[in-house]
């Protein structure tokens, strides 16, 4: 449960917060040291190789798979993942990708053993559930497919989002239907993909809530591209955003700086 | 079955024809809710689901060795068992056996099987009549239309669209469509006239029992039960799968099947047949009963990394919570097997080249495993066809892919791509957002803005703060560490 | 019809292909039973729990102790009693002695059972059971679990007489009620052995096919009651 409070852990960002919401990266560091953990961040980190993996890419994904193993093996640190889609793909995927490859299949499980999910690592490893946030609005929270049923993250964030003052948790009708997004699906299947985002959007919009919620910063671009044509008010963050907000009777912070 | 060429025009068409949007949420929010109260009021579902699945994997895994139980215990009780390699000969099997018992008139049962082999066709060619008793085929069949759903064939239609079709096919009365209730009356009494003077019963098989040589079906309405029992000759058709060993493992199937698909804990009939009537001492069942295991690609499935798609119990539970079927339905497939099953075993049966946007139709959100009965990983095979059917590709995704791949392995030029990529999208950008991708990702901006991304990426503004910095533990040859604690300089804003 | 031949390709086919077969979770022995665990319940809670269950179903229950309330209660149900208004089990098969004398007493006459394969005499005895009001049957078990009644066919015990029928009645003894399935098939493992039909029966015939509304009586029975004795 609660551990020794110096900890280590490296930081695998992902590529879409590295290129696309730098900002969660630093609000995950944030709420991390505020725990006591320091960070490493491994320079060479790229992808993890899931997009090639869904799309039928076996090859280029090993390729990938392998560069990451190499990348987070050079420390034997436990790696924290701000995404339950990358988190799902090296903790599950990498063993199966990987099993005929006898150097780095056992490097797999080794790497998958010691792999966790942000929120997981907050609640299931640090045992917190308070992280001293604080923030103000009504919230709703989506819950992003492969964290959910490909990582078992269901309760983690709800418990952690209890845990920041001032904030009101709302329910979203059909919280655990998929957005659409889905990798590249939602540019393979633009109709079907943005269907089921009008759904989605629909039952954010029926909440009230100005943010949402995820786990997942691809959902989170997904459903903010959609609500930003709808103009709503309404945006989607990474949950490590809202816990990083410490302003005292601040508002929830913007995705984009 | 048809082809698969416009799968995306069907999908098209579907998602704008707003009363089947109505009709899709309406029985597949009720069959869902339906399904998960059903669970949650069975305490034992999980370990149940747990051993149904260990039953279905036992059994394929021997599947040859329960086909001879099956076969010796159906013939031991008066009963026939004609093996079919491909629907072909399973047609010819039946229309041989109808010609030769001078049958002229067939009620049917439900049974997706004997749609794979497009049965009723040959039949009719024959010159039988032929008649769905299922009240959802019934109306299918008179209105020459396609099942959307495994177990509710006409969610696509409204009760005005069926009282339209009585009237025009069977010249129903006004009265006689009133409501729900006066056209299942009707149809009460046309099929029964069928049922009456019938020669044949042809049904489906949800379950075939090794051990005891019966066969299971399970039904709501009854058709099932008239379909065996008042014909003289029933032909039972089966896919070689759908068999398990004993009893027992008849009854752990029997606790999840219903629940799975509506949400009863058994459908009204579930009918044990073993063998046709026990003359002289039974008064009422069949003469002869012959059943038929059709393989028409099963086999080829069993010997790949598709098998599991054959633990399947065609319950539609996958169907109910896909968001993909929720939008666009059965039909939109365009084959017997619509949904996340149909997406896996159409191309398994069939071959995965004129298939090969079926596995694409899927975001892998997982919710059809969640909800299957006996837990097929179906998200595993989607990624399994999709890399099967690769080099079936869209030639800009196969560049793009091995680029992405090559930069990936390089991190210094995945930086360089990503500040060079950055750059382009924000010049192309207006407030943050571009709204025009080019090329095939102008499906993206279609409906949604793309976000520009922000100058300095993570990796880049953290090697800014940390650069030089002692390295604490581990080689760090690449990596950096931050500092730890509550210090003000703690590496974020 | 087929040849030998045809039916060992098939398998050798099969048995070839399970070599590079997938099949997670797969051993080669059986799993067994589920050992659930289930507390004994006693005789009177699973008489509750079937008949609280056959209820929902909108299932009618009556009682009775004798032939005489028997044939009262099967009057009660019938709607118009005559000599031709019943398909029922033979007296022997419903355990009811002198069942079929207190009936003719109540005026109600029981149709021949025994369907013909073929000719004439089928089609006419058809039409005769097709007219039938009711259908009387018993019952080799009551499921408290689900409200089922379990039933078993044979010498005497038509098929016809819980399917074909409007109503259908099912005369049981209290002491019949068991929790579940699994528990029929334990206490009888033989039982396909001696009979071409078992059907269990959860509530009267029904669809929802139609704008997913449901409607009783489609093809079977839209009313089931059963008389416990």
């Amino acid at each position: 449960m609660v551990t020794a409070l110096r900890r280590r852990v490296q930081l695998f960002v992902t590529c879409l917060i590295d290129q696309f919401h730098p900002d969660t990266g630093m609000a995950v560091v944030k709420v991390l040291n505020r725990l006591g953990v320091e960070i490493e961040v491994p320079a060479d980190q790229t992808c993890c190789g899931q997009p090639a993996f869904n799309g039928g890419f076996a090859d280029a994904a090993r390729d990938m798979a392998r560069k990451t193993i190499d990348v987070l093996s050079v420390s034997d640190a436990p790696v924290v993942v701000p995404s339950g889609s990358c988190g799902d793909m090296i903790i599950h995927q990498y063993t199966r990708l990987l099993e005929d490859d006898p150097a780095y299949g056992p490097k797999a499980a080794a790497l998958a053993a010691r792999t966790f999910e942000f929120s997981q690592f907050l609640v299931d490893e640090l045992g917190v559930r308070d992280v001293g946030a604080s923030a103000r609005g009504a919230v709703t929270y989506h819950a992003c497919c492969h964290g959910l049923r490909g990582l078992g993250v269901r309760e983690q964030p709800l418990d952690l989002l209890a845990g920041v003052r001032g904030v009101e948790q709302r329910p979203l009708p059909e919280c655990e239907t998929c957005c659409g997004f889905g990798g590249l699906f939602s540019v393979k299947l633009p109709e079907i993909s943005s269907a089921m985002l009008a759904r989605k959007l629909e039952n954010i919009e029926s909440t009230g809530a100005d943010t949402i919620v995820v786990t997942d910063v691809s959902c989170a671009m997904h459903m903010n591209g959609g609500l930003r044509r709808r103009k709503s008010r309404a945006r989607v963050v990474h949950l490590a955003d809202v816990l990083a907000s410490t302003a005292a009777g601040g508002d929830t912070p913007a995705p984009h700086a | 079955m048809h082809t698969n060429v416009s799968f995306y025009r069907r999908a098209h068409e579907a998602l704008h024809d707003a009363r089947l949007q109505g009709a899709l949420d309406l029985a597949t929010s009720r069959m869902v809710s339906a399904r998960t109260t059903a669970f949650a009021a069975f305490p034992d579902g999980d370990a149940v689901r747990d051993h149904a699945r260990r039953i279905r994997a036992h059994t394929l895994s021997r599947l040859d060795h329960y086909l001879d139980r099956f076969t010796e215990n159906v013939e031991a009780r008066g009963g026939h068992v004609f093996y079919a390699e491909s629907g072909d000969q399973a047609v010819e099997y039946i229309r041989s056996l109808a010609r030769s018992r001078h049958v002229r008139s067939i009620v049917k049962g439900k049974s997706m099987i004997s749609e794979e082999l497009e049965l009723n066709r040959a039949l009719e060619a024959d010159g039988m009549t032929i008649v769905e008793t299922d009240l959802g085929e019934y109306v299918i069949q008179i209105g020459n239309d396609h099942p959307s759903h495994i177990v509710a064939p006409i969610v696509h239609l409204t009760r005005h669209d069926v009282a339209a079709l009585f009237k025009r096919t069977l010249g129903a009365t006004d009265a006689e469509v009133a409501d729900i209730g006066a056209m299942t009356a009707l149809a009460r009494r046309v099929l029964r006239e069928a049922f009456l003077g019938a020669d044949m019963g042809i049904s489906g098989v949800n379950f075939a029992v090794a051990e005891t040589g019966s066969v299971c079906l399970c039904t709501n309405e009854g058709n099932g039960r008239l379909t065996t029992s008042l014909p003289r000759i029933h032909v039972a058709l089966m896919g070689i799968e759908r068999i398990v060993p004993t009893l027992d493992d008849l009854g752990v199937m029997l606790q999840v099947l219903a629940r799975s698909a509506t949400g009863q804990k058994l459908t009204v009939y579930s009918n044990l047949l073993t063998g046709p009537r026990r003359s002289p001492g039974e008064p009422d069942g069949p003469e002869e009963l012959h059943v038929v295991l059709v393989d028409n690609g099963r086999a080829e499935v069993l010997g790949g990394e598709l098998a599991e798609i054959l633990y399947c119990i065609r319950c539609g539970a996958c169907l109910n919570v896909c968001p993909v079927y929720q939008e666009i339905g059965g039909h939109a497939y365009g084959t017997v097997y619509g949904g996340p099953i149909g997406s896996v075993l159409t191309p398994g049966l069939r071959g995965i080249v004129p298939f090969k946007d079926l596995p694409q139709a899927s975001s892998l959100c997982g919710a059809c495993r969640e909800a299957c009965p006996v837990r097929i990983d179906i998200p595993r095979m989607l990624v399994a066809l999709r890399t099967q059917s690769v080099t079936e590709s869209p030639a800009w995704l196969r560049a793009g892919m091995s680029v992405y791949t090559w930069l990936a392995t390089r991190p210094a030029a995945f930086r360089l791509a990503g500040r060079v990529g950055g750059a382009m999208l924000r010049w192309r950008s207006r407030d943050g957002w571009i709204d025009r991708l080019p090329g095939p990702l102008k499906g993206w901006t279609s409906t949604r803005a793309f976000p520009a991304p922000p100058k300095r990426s993570f990796l880049a503004k953290w090697q800014a703060e940390h650069a030089g910095r002692p390295q604490p533990t581990g080689d760090g040859a690449n990596s950096t560490a931050g500092p730890t604690g509550n210090t003000p300089k703690a590496g974020a804003q | 019809m087929m040849t030998p031949e045809q039916r060992e390709r098939m398998r050798t086919r099969i048995r070839e292909k399970l070599s590079t077969a997938v099949l997670p979770g797969a051993r080669p022995e059986h799993p067994g039973v589920l050992p659930l665990n289930t507390t004994a319940a006693s005789a009177d809670d699973l008489l509750d729990g079937f008949v609280r269950e056959f209820t929902a179903l909108t299932g009618i229950v009556h009682h009775a102790t004798d032939a005489a309330s028997a044939a009262a209660a099967i009057r009660s149900i019938t709607p118009t009693p005559g000599p031709q208004s019943i398909l029922a089990w033979s007296e022997s098969a419903l355990r009811v002695p002198g069942l079929y004398d207190a009936l003719a007493a109540q005026g109600i006459g029981i149709l021949p059972a025994h369907v013909p394969f073929s000719g004439p005499e089928r089609t006419a005895r058809l039409g005769e059971l097709a007219a039938a009001q009711v259908g009387v049957t018993g019952a080799l078990a009551c499921l408290a679990e689900s409200g089922s009644l379990v039933v078993e066919h044979g010498d005497g015990r038509g098929r016809l007489a819980s399917l074909l029928v409007p109503v259908h009645i099912a005369i049981v003894r209290r002491s019949a009620v068991v929790r579940s399935l699994a528990d029929v098939f334990r206490h009888r493992p033989d039982l396909t052995a001696s009979t071409s039909n078992v059907v269990v029966i959860t509530g009267p015939s029904r669809t929802a096919d139609i704008e997913m509304t449901l409607t009783r009586g489609v093809h079977g029975p839209r009313e089931i009651h059963v008389i416990l004795m």
